[in-house]
């Protein structure tokens, strides 16, 4: 064969490989990148209604949770923004039925976050809610926390930024989610993703009645349920979990050297204020094992600066503060965890107790 | 702009090779010659336009004494070459070593002795230095004759070899640029040059990163590494470095080939060594060529005793430490690597001749644990993998052994996760697997090349090969070589 005709035949190959695994994450976009009636559309929308939704797996929260507050038609007083360790609040934990509550809250959620969702939220509704709960963990003020999933919402956060008056100095790379067509990792999550829903018709989710089943969950008011297993944990794997969970990498806190963002959240809360919405800040607290183990590390000094620098502010601002990231302060022990960062429903019922007497 | 990202590929390459043979068609050949200079200047200015007039003053400088020296008696030639040399080291040092300097002088003399520069390094500043160097001890021997700084740009900032190497010789790339041939379009070489690129676009994106992960996390993240673990880690990084390295110089040379330019061969199976100084003949042959050619015989090479054979040895790789990088760890890696070149120097004069599978294993656990030395950022790090490899940080086995092996439990064994503080999984034996099979038992890219057959199955190999490459591009990284 000739170079030339070589060449024609690779270019032909070449191009088609490539639109097939396009149109492929076309087709199936199980993480509602592109399509605009997906699944997670479908799912935000029923959740929006008052459905509890099971089976999402691997999915974009941030975007998720944006379609949410797309699909909300009633009115909301109270939300709570944080990570995975203030989504297990619920409506019910704290309110009246008829209070409007949404659990905004993200994985590994960071500043940005915050910022982008309220955006978010004032974008659907052209207000801001009265009540904001964040759910403040110790690395939103570690400059190398390494979170930048808050990208999905950019625009949201970058419009946040400037009515606040800052610049986004940070150049963030694109994230146009059309270059997802083009990438082997979303083809092999869309296999799985066909693999999983082909029995169910590719359908992503499935909407039940009850919350006694033994799976992930997600409620009408944005909180999750966890499977039955870490609802109801066994006692010595947590504490082993908890330990092992300081001998690695702690999430997000390593490197750090100075609280970082000071400014910013200060700014942040004080606009808040500004705007008459209620802020409190929740400082979820750690498996005592690992709390123990971590305090007494010198890299990990952050927990304590940042539970202080927070008092501080709270203080400063008049908010009032739920919880603490030491355990012992409210008497939590490791039956109250479901891992080491995780706490069972347990905790957010005492320290939310004292939110209803406001 | 990095050889593994949309705007390089999809953008740059085409648009400068189309520019560049449509002005050799019009025969408008300086013009054309202008056009790969202008790319090459702005693919490097694409990282950071600061370090342009950096390049643009060294070459100056060292076309104006390289031209001196060729053409030119008026000035005594070693004096001029002195000065060119002296030149070169000097800006080197100043970017590269001078933090180092102050660093170790304040450890001497207190924290705050000398303040620090904080200097950033500019990038390809160790490639384009030596390179030019090596043109300089030509130009020297009377073994170039450029008097064109047009031709010296192509020769200096040729954009497949500006970042990372190869480290090219004046003599070996001015005739292809100068060659009537090069300057039309090559099919065979166009189709050829795109089968090195996707094996290095394949083995950048799809091998080398996926080991970067748990390499980084074993080496930057992890407090302790159990004993997999750190095997993990270790060979995660031989890997990577070896896939992400090669992966680098296939692109280079496949975008050359593009242009019917010919760089040198860089990498030959480096990890079929069988010794030491097999290794070094197969690994980085560019710089080995050059640390040969420029330090190692300038010093004396093998010609002044057994001694001194050994110290110019030792020496040379000892200065190969420092150039890929400045700090203790580079410096004790290219003192082991010194040692054990003298050492097999001295084995060998005894005649004694390891069984073949033995050598192969003794040389890759040596350049595998030096490598610990070489990618540490501290002594700590290295230390912390070196430990866990010598299980002295405890053995972890896999949770679904536990039943099978508990007997071990008495020797101090634990089951677990156990390559849970890299964040690893099952699949990383397999990983680890895969490559010594890649490595070992197939021909490497160059070998590929000359036996390449045009015909459907290569056709089907390559495109799909490059689509997979192209299809994982989304996480971008870095090459490894860039840092030195």
């Amino acid at each position: 064969m000739s170079s030339k005709k070589w060449l024609k035949l690779w270019v032909l190959i070449f191009s088609i490989s490539i639109l097939l695994v396009a149109l492929f994450n076309y087709k199936i976009d199980s993480l509602g990148l592109v399509a605009k009636k997906g699944y997670l559309d479908l799912a935000a929308k029923a959740l929006a209604n008052g459905k509890i939704i099971s089976g999402l797996n691997n999915f974009d929260e941030r975007l998720f949770r944006k379609k949410i507050i797309e699909n909300i038609n009633y009115e909301i007083e109270w939300i709570a923004i944080g990570s995975s360790r203030t989504m297990q609040l619920r409506k019910r934990m704290f309110l009246k039925k008829d209070v409007g509550f949404q659990n905004y809250s993200v994985s590994g959620a960071s500043l940005e976050d915050y910022m982008a969702l309220i955006q978010a939220h004032y974008n659907k509704f052209n207000s801001y809610p009265q009540n904001i709960i964040l759910g403040i963990d110790p690395w939103i003020f570690n400059r190398h926390n390494g979170q930048n999933r808050f990208l999905t919402l950019e625009d949201e956060y970058n419009q946040f930024l400037s009515i606040l008056g800052h610049d986004n100095k940070k150049q963030h790379e694109s994230t146009n989610n059309y270059k997802k067509l083009f990438s082997v990792e979303y083809f092999i999550e869309n296999l799985k993703f066909v693999k999983n829903n082909f029995d169910s018709g590719l359908k992503g989710f499935e909407i039940v009645t009850s919350i006694d089943i033994d799976t992930q969950l997600r409620e009408p008011d944005g909180s999750i349920q966890y499977p039955l297993k870490s609802r109801f944990p066994d006692s010595n794997e947590v504490k082993k979990s908890a330990i092992q969970y300081t001998k690695g990498s702690v999430y997000s806190l390593e490197r750090f050297d100075r609280i970082n963002n000071k400014k910013l959240f200060n700014h942040f809360v004080k606009f808040l204020q500004q705007n008459k919405i209620t802020v409190y800040f929740y400082l979820p607290p750690y498996n005592p094992y690992t709390y123990d183990i971590l305090v007494e590390k010198k890299e990990y000094q952050i927990i304590n600066e940042v539970e202080l620098f927070l008092s501080s502010l709270a203080n400063k601002y008049n908010i009032k503060i739920i919880g603490s990231y030491n355990p012992h302060k409210y008497g939590f022990t490791n039956e109250d965890f479901f891992d080491g960062m995780h706490s069972l429903d347990s905790v957010y019922i005492i320290l939310f107790k004292d939110l209803i007497a406001i | 702009m990095l050889f593994n990202s949309y705007a390089f590929i999809f953008i740059f390459l085409p648009i400068s090779f189309g520019i560049y043979f449509y002005l050799n068609h019009l025969r408008l050949t300086t013009a054309a010659k202008g056009s790969l200079v202008f790319a090459s200047l702005f693919f490097y200015s694409w990282w950071n336009v600061l370090y342009l007039p950096l390049l643009l003053g060294s070459m100056l400088f060292n076309f104006i004494i390289g031209k001196s020296l060729s053409e030119a008696k008026r000035v005594r030639p070693k004096i001029l070459l002195i000065i060119g040399i002296v030149g070169n080291l000097a800006l080197l040092g100043y970017f590269k070593y001078a933090d180092f300097f102050i660093a170790n002088v304040n450890v001497l003399l207190g924290e705050d002795a000398l303040p620090m520069l904080n200097l950033a390094l500019p990038l390809a500043i160790s490639f384009f230095t030596f390179q030019q160097i090596a043109y300089l001890v030509d130009s020297y021997k009377g073994e170039t004759n450029e008097y064109d700084f047009l031709n010296y740009a192509v020769f200096v900032t040729f954009f497949p070899q500006l970042i990372a190497g190869p480290i090219v010789h004046h003599k070996e790339m001015m005739p292809q640029f100068a060659s009537r041939w090069n300057k039309v379009k090559n099919y065979r070489n166009i189709a050829l040059g795109l089968f090195i690129f996707s094996m290095g676009l394949f083995k950048k994106v799809v091998i080398a990163d996926t080991f970067a992960v748990w390499a980084t996390n074993g080496f930057d993240k992890a407090e302790v590494l159990t004993f997999f673990e750190a095997w993990a880690t270790s060979l995660s990084y031989t890997f990577q470095l070896y896939f992400d390295f090669s992966g680098y110089t296939d692109m280079a040379i496949g975008a050359a080939l593009l242009f019917n330019i010919k760089l040198p061969i860089n990498f030959n199976s480096p990890y079929k060594a069988l010794n030491i100084q097999d290794f070094w003949r197969r690994w980085h042959i560019t710089l080995s060529r050059f640390l040969r050619d420029y330090v190692y015989i300038p010093l004396g090479g093998s010609r002044t005793g057994s001694f001194r054979t050994h110290a110019n040895l030792f020496a040379t790789f000892l200065l190969g430490g420092l150039w890929h990088g400045a700090g203790w760890t580079f410096i004790i890696w290219g003192a082991l690597h010194g040692l054990a070149m003298v050492l097999h120097r001295i084995w060998s004069k005894l005649g004694i001749v390891l069984w073949k599978p033995l050598a192969w294993l003794v040389t890759f656990m040596f350049i595998n644990m030096t490598w610990v030395f070489f990618r540490a950022t501290s002594f700590e790090d290295a230390w912390k993998v070196l430990k866990g490899m010598s299980g002295a940080s405890g053995v972890v086995l896999p949770n679904v052994l536990a039943n099978r092996l508990s007997f071990l439990k008495n020797h101090g064994v634990e089951f677990g996760g156990f390559v849970e503080n890299i964040q690893g999984d099952f699949s990383i034996p397999f990983w680890i697997l895969g490559a010594l099979v890649l490595v070992l038992g197939f021909k490497n890219t160059n070998e590929k090349l000359v036996a390449f057959n045009f015909n459907l199955w290569s056709a089907i190999f390559v495109a799909l090969t490059f689509s997979f490459g192209i299809l994982s591009l989304t996480k971008v990284s870095e090459f490894l070589y860039f840092n030195f």
